[in-house]
């Protein structure tokens, strides 16, 4: 519990990840339950985009770089005008266990309302993969979150906007790609991940002039 | 007896009236070519001997080879008489004129001259005989000029043409009448005119031949100054051409000094214009001078700006620092506004993300996934304590208070960016301010170094411009010391004047008295028995009063101012012989004119008058050319008469 004070906030900041980022159930599932959030390590890349903005902000700019979706730009300016790097981070350690015990902390508050089931597979105990049942509840409090706390539904879009960059990706896919950020790799083990808001914020603007001048060029051709 | 005055003593008399050195006085002598004349004239004698003539007339009725020869002369009276005019009377005292002066008068008609082949003359001066002899062509004249004494001739001189004549003529009778020259200043009409002119015997012949022109009382040459000198030089008085000398050079220095003053007034007009236009040219180059910084000035200009371009670029460096140090501050006020604005919104995540949890009651454990029981939540109602942990759930924050804290925070930190922004930008404009002056200081100083360089030259010419000017201001209001020159030898010719003046008058005085007396006794002699007082003056005027009435020479008859003209010469010599002093060498040769301007009965009375005086006279010779009348030819002997009867001519 370093960096964050508020069980309940990570609680809800992972009930908006689980529900944004879950998919249809193949088998039905006793509880009723329809929607699963396969990996736990997806879960972590998850939550290491909303935590970290700037992150994020980088991987839609690979994705503009890769598209060209004007709404990736948005999005971005959108990152940097509300100063989410600074305002909404929340610094992670590399250490990986740490994140485990915070997220087993909010996890708890989401399992004792009944919100999420965990089913962990594996022999003994080694445990391969960890899933996540999104109770039919869990969507309920979410659509009410949205409509009664207008401060929380920042988390819905967030995750809707990370699940939607994530697509059918594996965590392990996530990770391999935020660990190409030069910064993150970087990191010491144990060290705090170092903000790339200002090489971002700076990639940013030189790619908005270079589009200017491309649709200049391309106005002209 | 006229004083004599030594020509020391006259130089003396000068310097002290001119107020100068003898030395001073000498050297303007010598500068205007005045030489002292003091010595007083005796009286030589002239007595004509022969004259003789001959040629060829022409074109008339006696043409043909003519010879006239009249020996045998001696002193006292000679007549000329034809009954008739034009019969050769005049162009005897023409000729002889020529012969004793070297010069034709203009009077001796040209047919006449024409005629003449050879012509000669014999005279004594004092006892020695002396013979011209002319021979004459069609081009010119030659001859030779011989001295007899004893038992053989010497000749004086011989000469080739009318020039080297006249030449041999002038020289022999100044020296030997002790002439001097006269100058007189003929002034004239134009702005510069008027000439010194300088007579000599030519002119001062003139006192032995009386013609038909009876303007002047002494002489035939009509001039304002000459008479008097005339008159001065033949009463045999000394200094006269001295006085001569010294009035002309005066006249002509006063025309000299109108023509400078006027030159003066010219130039002073000019120097004036010039003055003032190298003034406005001074004024203008010394404006413009003032107007050029000196180098001192530019130098103290550099300084100033080189340390005005110190401390603006200092403020501009300090500026920076403090531009630096706020960006600094902002950077942190901003940490510090995005760490609020952070801690706002995890507390209002918070707060919210309690509120919904609060809501939902735990239905499972989340350690062991059993179900929470009824019991248990039941107890959590009563007793506050978690139906989970069992740990009291009471909320003991209050946080709507921790909301406005932070908000209040948020608000301040935000707050405190957007001050730290204003100082910032205008730090960053007084920073853009301070770069801006320093470099344009930077470029005045370049510009002074700029102007140093050029100036240097500039400033060095214009200097220069305004000492020349100074130095032709001061030359052009400068007067030349021509003037001062000039006044000196003004003053000593002034002297000269008065001195020379002074003694020629002191001398006349006492003869002209003699003289006026004479004349008087001669023209009553001469049948101008009405005239009771004839006075001549140092002005060589005759006053006259006749008939008891104040008249002039020039306003009598021509008969009266023939006798009175013949009485002024006798008078003098008669003077002159009683003083011992004077220069008329006694020969007069009077040719009347026509019986319509002379009436014969004046000539009768004058010839009869000169009879008488020739007696009285011992050295005097006269020749008298008229008219024949019975009372002449009774009055002078026929021996001493060259007479022409009727139609006949005298050769």
């Amino acid at each position: 519990m370093i960096f964050s004070a508020s069980p309940h906030r990570d609680a809800i900041r992972l009930l908006f990840i689980l529900v944004e980022g879950s998919s249809s159930l193949l088998s039905s599932h006793p509880s009723g339950a329809t929607l699963i959030f396969q990996g736990e390590t997806r879960l972590l890349a998850f939550e290491f985009w909303v935590r970290n903005p700037d992150y994020l902000a980088a991987e839609l700019l690979d994705r503009f770089e890769q598209t060209g979706e004007k709404e990736l730009l948005a999005e971005i300016d959108s990152i940097f005008a509300e100063d989410e790097p600074d305002i909404r981070r929340i610094p992670m350690i590399r250490y990986l266990r740490g994140a485990y015990e915070k997220l087993d902390d909010a996890l708890s508050i989401l399992r004792s309302r009944d919100l999420v089931r965990i089913e962990r597979k594996g022999k003994g105990v080694k445990i391969y993969e960890t899933d996540f049942i999104i109770m039919p509840k869990a969507q309920e409090v979410a659509k009410k979150i949205v409509a009664d706390f207008p401060d929380l539904s920042w988390y819905s879009r967030r995750a809707r906007l990370i699940a939607a960059i994530a697509g059918t990706d594996g965590g392990k896919a996530l990770k391999a790609r935020q660990y190409e950020r030069v910064q993150y790799a970087e990191t010491r083990l144990g060290g705090i991940i170092p903000s790339i808001a200002d090489e971002t914020r700076e990639r940013l603007k030189i790619l908005k002039n270079e589009s200017v001048e491309g649709a200049e060029v391309a106005k002209y051709d | 007896m006229i004083k004599k005055r030594s020509a020391m003593g006259w130089l003396d008399a000068v310097a002290k009236s001119a107020k100068v050195a003898p030395e001073a006085v000498d050297a303007v002598l010598t500068k205007h070519l005045i030489r002292p004349t003091p010595v007083v004239a005796t009286p030589r004698h002239i007595v004509l001997r022969s004259i003789e003539f001959s040629g060829k007339k022409n074109e008339v009725d006696d043409a043909g080879p003519f010879s006239f020869e009249w020996k045998s002369l001696d002193t006292g009276i000679w007549a000329m008489l034809t009954e008739a005019n034009l019969k050769g009377k005049s162009t005897i005292i023409e000729l002889v004129r020529w012969l004793l002066r070297g010069r034709r008068a203009d009077t001796l008609q040209d047919d006449v001259w024409k005629w003449i082949n050879t012509a000669s003359i014999s005279f004594e001066l004092d006892g020695t005989l002396h013979r011209i002899v002319v021979e004459k062509s069609q081009e010119d004249v030659k001859g030779n000029f011989v001295k007899s004494s004893a038992d053989k001739d010497i000749e004086i001189a011989s000469f080739e043409s009318e020039g080297e004549f006249e030449a041999v003529m002038s020289s022999f009778f100044m020296k030997e009448l002790s002439l001097h020259f006269i100058t007189e200043w003929r002034g004239g009409a134009s702005e510069d005119g008027g000439k010194a002119v300088v007579h000599e015997w030519p002119s001062f012949s003139g006192v032995m031949f009386i013609g038909s022109d009876y303007n002047s009382l002494l002489g035939d040459v009509v001039t304002a100054g000459l008479p008097v000198r005339l008159m001065q030089m033949y009463l045999g008085l000394p200094w006269v051409s001295t006085l001569s000398s010294a009035k002309a050079i005066q006249k002509g220095m006063k025309q000299d000094h109108d023509t400078f003053t006027r030159r003066h007034e010219q130039e002073v007009k000019e120097r004036t214009l010039r003055v003032d236009e190298i003034t406005k040219e001074l004024d203008f180059a010394r404006e413009k001078l003032e107007l050029t910084p000196s180098d001192l000035e530019l130098r103290r200009n550099l300084s100033l700006a080189n340390n005005r371009y110190a401390t603006a670029e200092q403020k501009a460096r300090k500026l920076m620092q403090s531009r630096e140090s706020a960006k600094k501050f902002y950077d942190d006020a901003n940490m510090i506004y995005m760490e609020d604005r952070k801690e706002l919104q995890t507390f209002l995540d918070e707060v919210q993300a309690g509120a919904v949890f609060r809501k939902l009651d735990p239905s499972f454990c989340p350690r062991c996934d059993n179900i929470i029981t009824d019991e248990r939540k039941k107890r959590e109602l009563e007793t506050h304590t978690c139906s989970v942990c069992g740990d009291s759930i009471a909320s003991t924050e209050d946080a709507e208070e921790r909301r406005k804290i932070l908000e209040d925070r948020v608000a301040a930190s935000k707050a405190g960016i957007k001050k730290t922004k204003k100082d910032i930008e205008k730090l960053c404009s007084d920073q853009d301010h301070a770069l801006t002056d320093a470099k344009r200081l930077s470029q005045i100083c370049e510009d002074i170094e700029g102007k140093l360089r050029n100036q240097f030259g500039q400033r060095r010419e214009l200097e220069h411009d305004v000492t020349r000017l100074e130095a032709r201001l001061e030359e052009a209001s400068t007067v030349t010391a021509h003037e001062s020159k000039k006044y000196v030898d003004d003053t000593v010719i002034r002297a000269i004047v008065k001195e020379t003046e002074r003694i020629v008058k002191d001398a006349q005085s006492r003869i002209l008295g003699d003289v006026s007396d004479a004349i008087t006794g001669y023209a009553k002699r001469f049948g101008m028995h009405n005239l009771s007082q004839a006075t001549l003056k140092g002005n060589a005027t005759l006053p006259l009063i006749k008939g008891g009435e104040n008249t002039t020479y020039s306003k009598v008859t021509k008969g009266e101012q023939l006798r009175l003209k013949v009485a002024t010469v006798l008078a003098m010599l008669k003077v002159a012989e009683k003083h011992g002093v004077g220069r008329h060498p006694g020969l007069l040769m009077i040719d009347s004119p026509g019986s319509q301007e002379i009436a014969s009965e004046d000539l009768d009375a004058l010839v009869s008058g000169l009879v008488e005086i020739c007696n009285e006279l011992p050295h005097l010779q006269v020749f008298v050319a008229g008219l024949a009348t019975p009372a002449i030819a009774v009055r002078v002997p026929r021996d001493r008469t060259k007479y022409a009867a009727g139609d006949d001519s005298l050769w």
